[in-house]
């Protein structure tokens, strides 16, 4: 027995040892502001109403400073030994595959794949974090100053989790691109500390995560009042996630009987056998506990990332 | 008789006892004084590298004032960089004294800290002040390297840690 403990023990010391938290993806694009100071957007019409997006194929296409730019980023972080998820090689690999699995078939029946619209809408170039980068040059007669911005965003909170920004000295003999080089490089410490503050937080207690929660519009008659047990399912949620957030940490932003908003979910990074977490594994485990009884509700978790999920209640 | 000799017995346990307390704070001390040089960023260095102005009080060695450099680049950071960047310390000063041992054979005028930093020729500057002399110099000094080097010795955690 104390023989079968002890193995039991050190194979639980093994797994902890070698298990390892999901790595966020980072990757460096234009902010908002560059492309529209710099014409890479497009235009179009929403309903009557004319709206501008980014066009960021034809900024990496065009621009060499903004290429200049992001591979100086990419390789600084490289550096410290986290790799960037290239954008431009991102939006060519989704144009290449999709390609291809339109003429993937199967070799029995010459099947094709199934694809929802959802998910021809989903092969967008994504990451975790996104760093977007900013800069402008101001010219005063022979004179050249830069002025360098780059902003960590995580893509499910928008918060801000790491920044560096500054107004390079005036130079008259430097030719731009060595003045963005210069300010690309020397940023990049400051922004790096606050980006490991931000890990080290989030290996602390927990990656902060979104939780969206909604009804199917099926007939059912459920929703989140529905009652099980003298309890709302609103708060049979809200003890579940009171009971595997760490230190119980979430915030419950907006609720009506037909949706549920939760933000600063902490999630831990491990589950029990020492695999990684993130928010689909977690929303899993709630769909899994509603689907029991006393409560027998069949929901589906549609997966937006490493930080956030959308549970909806009432069938797959 | 007695007296004298209880005297003599007193004068040595105050002697030690002061020996002891020397002792320790001189155990407490950091490895280089922060008072004894100043720190400021002299343009952007090429990759990997930054290039930091350090003043070192008293007639410095070239050896004290890489070393002062160094220190400044891994406990105290720094700012005045060309394009406007201020420069966060590698690792907080606590750890100066947590890894003591490391630090003092280290930052030792004939440590390894010597291979982590350059003088720029003919960056030489000697000021008198009212403390006395201080001689100064622009020194590149290998950030990433001196980075690398403090990870491997755990000192400091790379950033993509825990994942």
């Amino acid at each position: 027995m104390k023989k079968i403990f002890l193995s039991l023990m050190l194979l639980l010391a093994a797994a902890s040892a070698f298990s390892q938290a999901k790595k966020p993806t980072l990757m460096v694009v234009p902010s908002d502001v560059w492309c529209n100071k710099n014409g890479f957007v497009q235009t179009f019409d929403n309903q009557g109403i004319s709206e501008t997006v980014p066009d960021y194929k034809a900024a990496l296409s065009n621009s060499m400073d903004l290429v200049a730019v992001t591979t100086k980023i990419g390789s600084l972080m490289a550096d410290r030994g986290f790799p960037l998820k290239d954008m431009a090689q991102t939006i060519k690999s989704i144009s290449t595959l999709s390609t291809e699995d339109r003429l993937i078939q199967s070799k029995t029946t010459g099947a094709s794949m199934t694809e929802s619209p959802l998910d021809r809408f989903r092969r967008t170039a994504k990451a975790d974090i996104l760093l977007e980068v900013t800069w402008n040059v101001t010219t005063t007669g022979p004179k050249k100053q830069v002025t360098y911005m780059l902003a960590g965003k995580d893509a499910y909170s928008g918060k801000q989790v790491a920044g560096a920004e500054g107004t390079g000295a005036p130079s008259f003999a430097a030719d731009l691109p060595i003045l963005l080089e210069e300010a690309v490089q020397d940023h990049m410490e400051a922004f790096c500390a606050q980006l490991q503050s931000h890990f080290e937080d989030m290996l602390q207690n927990g990656r902060e995560c979104i939780l969206d929660v909604r009804v199917w519009d099926n007939g059912s008659g459920i929703d989140l009042e529905s009652e099980y047990e003298g309890q709302e399912l609103i708060d049979v949620i809200d003890n579940w996630l009171a009971d595997n957030t760490v230190q119980h940490r979430f915030n419950k932003s907006d609720a009506t009987e037909n949706f549920a908003l939760y933000e600063q979910v902490r999630i831990p990074l491990y589950k029990p056998n020492g695999q990684g977490m993130d928010m689909d594994g977690f929303a899993r485990n709630l769909r899994s506990y509603l689907s029991k009884p006393p409560y027998s509700i069949p929901c589906k978790v549609i997966n937006r990332g490493l930080g956030r999920a959308l549970l909806v209640i009432g069938e797959k | 008789m007695l007296k004298t000799r209880s005297y003599r017995l007193l004068a040595y346990v105050a002697m030690a006892l002061m020996l002891v307390v020397n002792v320790a704070a001189k155990d407490k001390k950091t490895v280089v004084e922060p008072s004894a040089y100043e720190i400021t960023g002299a343009g952007s260095g090429t990759e990997g590298t930054c290039l930091v102005k350090v003043y070192v009080y008293g007639n410095a060695t070239d050896a004290a004032i890489k070393r002062a450099a160094v220190h400044g680049v891994i406990f105290r950071g720094f700012s005045g960089t060309s394009s406007g960047a201020s420069q966060p310390a590698m690792a907080s000063e606590s750890l100066e004294e947590t890894y003591r041992d490391f630090f003092k054979s280290f930052l030792d005028e004939k440590g390894a800290c010597q291979n982590y930093a350059s003088i720029v020729p003919a960056s030489y500057e000697r000021i008198k002040t009212q403390k006395g002399v201080k001689v100064g110099a622009v020194v590149q000094v290998m950030r990433a390297a001196l980075r690398k080097e403090l990870e491997k010795q755990e000192i400091i955690k790379s950033l993509s840690s825990g994942f």
